[in-house]
C-alpha cells in the first residue's frame, strides 16, 4: 500500500470511535466528586480495605418481620441489606420506605430502581440488577439536580457482597448530603461497566420523592461547651433524622489542636443505646470551615424515649502544628509520626515506592487506620495522590524492644511514579485522647415514636 | 471555567484527544485510558486554568503527558524503539502507524497532532510550548521521515 493510502486508511480507522468514550467525561465527573475537598470518614467492616469496597453485607434475618414479608414485594432482601443499620432497619419495619419503581434495560443489562429510603439529609437507594452470566461489574452513580446541573456537596457510598454484583441482587447506594437538603426530585445516572463482557451502558432516572420524607428532620440546639485535653470544644446542636443522627462540634479558633474524630452515643432514659451509624459515613468535616465537624450516629428517630443523653467517650486531634510529615524512604525515617504508628520498610522497585507502616489499634472500634491523607508532595511542592491502601491485622516483632506487638494493623501504600528519595505526607490524626469519664450532656427532650 | 463548562468543553475534545491517544499509543484500550484519566486530571486541576481560551491545548498537553506515563506503566518504551533520524531507510519497512511511533519525541507529537488529529500550525505550539517555525521545521523533518507526501495546509 503507498503511503498516502495507508494514512488514508488511518484516518478512516481514527473516525471508529469506541462507544466506551461516551462516558469519559462522566466517568471524570464522578471520580473528581468521589475526591471532592470535603472528607468522607468511612467505616470498613472488611479487614482489607479500598476506597471503593465498603461493607460485608451481613446477613442475620430477625423473625420480627416473618409476618410482615410478602406485604412489600422484596421486602426479605430488604431487610437483609439494612441489617447492617439499626436505623434503616427501624425505617423498614415502620414502613418508613418509598417505592419508586422505575427499570432500564440496555446491552442485556436491566437496573431496576426498587425503593428510597429518604430524609432531609440522607438518600438510600435499593436498586435491583439483571445482568449477563459471567458479568464482572462496576457500577458509578452520580446524582445531579433533574436538569442536570451539580447538586451540593455530597458524598456517595456504593454497598454490596464480598462476591460483587450478582444476577437478582438488591443493592444498595446511600448519599449523603453535607449542608444543602435533600431537594423534591433529582436525577441519577448509574454507569455500569461489565469488564467481562466489554461493554459500558449509562441509565438515568428521575427520582420524584414523597415531600412528607424530605422534609423529616429535628433539630435541638444544645451550645453546650466543655473542654477536651485543653481544647475548648461546643456541642452546637444535635440532628435527629429518620436514618441517623449528628452532632455538630465547634471548635474554638484558639484551640491548638484540630478535632479529627470523636466517640460518642446516645442514650434515652432506659438505657438504650445508638451508637456509630452503620451505613457508611461516620464523620465529615468541610475544608472551608475547621471549625466545624459532623458525626453521625444511630437514630432514635422511630424509638418511644422520654429524654437523650450524649455520651463522649473519646476523641482524635490533629495538632495544628504538626505540619506535613517528611519521610525518608531511601532510609527508612521518619521524625515524627501519628501516635502508635512506627514505619517498618520502604521499598524501590520499577519507579514506585512501596511503605509499610504498622498501627497500633485505637479506640474506635471497626474504624479504618487512616494513618495519613491521600494526598503527598515532593521537595519542590507538586502534589500527588495515592488511591488507597491495604491494612490487615498482625503481629509485629519490634527490634528494638525485643518484643512482639500482636493487633496491630500492618499498612502498605505504594506511591506510584515517584522518583525522589524524601516525600512530604499530611497526618489522618496526631494523638487521640481517651477520656477516663465519659463527657455526659443532656439533650432533655421529650418525643413520642412516629 | 465551571464544572459544566468543562464538561461541555471535554465532550466536544474527546474524541480528538482519542485519535491523539490511539496514534501515541497504539491500542484502543490505552488510548480509552489515556482520555479518561486526561479528562478526570483535567477537571480536578480546572483552578489552574487561567485562560480558558487555552482550554483545548491545555488539555491536549495533559492527554500527551498521560500517554508518556501510560507508556512508561506498561514499559513499551523498552520494546518500541526509537529508529535514529539518521536510519532513514528504515521507517520505509514498517507500516504507516508504527512508523509513526517510532519517529523521535519530538517529530512523533508534532506529527500526531498535525496530520492526525487535526491541530493547527498555532495550536501545535501552543500545546507543545514550541516556536511555530519549529513545529514547521519537525513536521517537514517527520513526513520526509516517513515518506508522506501531505501538503503543510493538511
Amino acid at each position: 500500500m503507498e503511503r498516502k493510502e495507508e494514512y488514508l486508511f488511518i484516518m478512516n480507522e481514527l473516525n471508529n470511535i469506541p462507544k466506551a468514550l461516551e462516558f469519559s467525561v462522566v466517568h471524570a465527573k464522578a471520580r473528581a466528586r468521589r475526591k471532592h475537598a470535603w472528607n468522607c470518614f468511612i467505616i470498613p467492616v472488611s479487614s482489607i480495605l479500598s476506597f471503593l469496597i465498603i461493607f460485608v453485607i451481613m446477613i442475620n434475618l430477625s423473625s420480627t418481620f416473618a409476618m410482615a414479608c410478602g406485604r412489600v414485594p422484596l421486602l426479605r432482601e430488604l431487610t437483609e441489606v439494612v441489617n447492617f443499620s439499626k436505623s434503616l432497619k427501624a425505617a423498614v419495619e415502620n414502613d418508613y420506605i418509598q417505592p419508586i419503581g422505575l427499570e432500564q434495560t440496555k446491552d442485556n443489562i436491566s437496573i431496576r430502581i426498587e425503593y428510597v429510603i429518604v430524609d432531609q439529609k440522607q438518600l438510600n437507594i435499593f436498586y435491583t440488577l439483571q445482568i449477563p452470566e459471567n458479568s464482572n461489574i462496576d457500577i458509578t452513580p452520580i446524582i445531579d439536580n433533574v436538569d442536570w446541573t451539580p447538586l451540593g456537596n455530597y458524598c456517595l457510598n456504593i454497598k454490596h457482597s464480598d462476591r460483587g454484583f450478582e444476577n437478582g441482587g438488591l443493592y444498595l447506594i446511600t448519599a449523603e448530603f453535607y449542608e444543602s437538603d435533600m431537594p423534591d426530585s433529582l436525577q441519577l445516572f448509574i454507569i455500569i461497566d461489565d469488564n467481562y463482557n466489554m461493554t459500558t451502558s449509562g441509565f438515568s432516572f428521575q427520582l420524584k420523592f414523597n415531600p412528607e420524607y424530605t422534609r423529616q428532620s429535628e433539630i435541638i440546639t444544645l451550645n453546650q461547651d466543655f473542654i477536651i485535653d485543653g481544647q475548648l470544644i461546643t456541642l452546637a446542636d444535635v440532628e435527629i433524622y429518620p436514618s441517623h443522627v449528628r452532632l455538630k462540634f465547634i471548635e474554638d479558633e484558639d484551640n491548638t489542636a484540630w478535632l479529627q474524630s470523636v466517640s460518642a452515643y446516645l442514650e434515652n432514659e432506659n438505657g438504650k443505646r445508638f451508637i456509630i451509624a452503620g451505613n457508611g459515613i461516620n464523620s465529615f468535616r468541610s475544608e472551608k470551615s475547621n471549625i466545624l465537624s459532623v458525626y453521625c450516629l444511630e437514630s432514635p428517630f422511630f424509638s418511644q424515649y422520654e429524654n437523650l443523653s450524649i455520651y463522649i467517650t473519646n476523641t482524635s486531634w490533629l495538632d495544628k502544628d504538626m505540619g506535613l510529615l517528611k519521610i525518608d524512604l531511601a532510609n527508612t525515617k521518619a521524625d515524627i509520626l501519628p501516635e502508635g504508628v512506627i514505619f517498618d520498610k520502604s521499598t524501590y522497585k520499577d519507579g514506585n515506592w512501596r511503605l509499610t507502616f504498622y498501627a497500633k489499634k485505637r479506640y474506635i472500634k471497626k474504624n479504618t487506620p487512616e494513618v495519613f491523607e491521600t494526598k503527598y508532595y515532593d521537595e519542590a511542592g507538586n502534589e500527588y495522590e495515592y488511591n488507597g491502601w491495604s491494612s490487615n491485622l498482625t503481629s509485629y516483632y519490634d527490634k528494638i524492644t525485643e518484643e512482639i506487638i500482636s493487633n496491630i494493623y500492618k499498612i502498605e501504600l505504594t506511591l506510584y511514579e515517584y522518583p525522589y528519595d524524601v516525600v512530604y505526607i499530611k497526618p489522618a490524626y496526631s494523638h487521640d485522647v481517651i477520656l477516663e469519664e465519659p463527657i455526659i450532656i443532656k439533650v432533655g427532650y421529650a418525643v413520642d415514636s412516629k | 471555567m465551571n464544572e459544566n463548562e468543562f464538561a461541555k468543553r471535554a465532550e466536544e475534545l474527546k474524541i480528538r484527544l482519542y485519535r491523539t491517544a490511539f496514534l501515541y499509543l497504539g491500542s484502543e484500550s490505552m488510548a480509552l485510558d489515556a482520555v479518561d484519566e486526561a479528562i478526570y486530571r483535567g477537571f480536578r486541576g480546572l483552578g489552574k486554568l487561567r485562560q480558558p481560551e487555552y482550554f483545548d491545548t491545555w488539555m491536549t498537553r495533559i492527554l500527551i503527558n498521560e500517554c508518556k506515563m501510560e507508556l512508561r506503566r506498561r514499559k513499551r518504551e523498552q520494546f518500541i524503539d526509537t529508529i535514529p533520524e539518521t536510519v532513514e531507510e528504515a521507517y520505509d519497512t514498517l507500516p504507516l502507524k508504527e512508523a509513526v511511533r517510532c519517529l523521535p519525541k519530538d517529530l512523533k507529537e508534532v506529527i500526531i497532532l498535525r496530520y492526525f488529529s487535526g491541530y493547527t500550525l498555532a495550536q501545535t505550539a501552543e500545546t507543545l510550548k514550541i516556536p511555530q517555525g519549529t513545529v514547521v521545521t519537525r513536521q517537514r523533518r517527520a513526513l520526509g521521515l516517513l515518506k508522506l507526501e501531505l501538503s503543510e495546509e493538511e
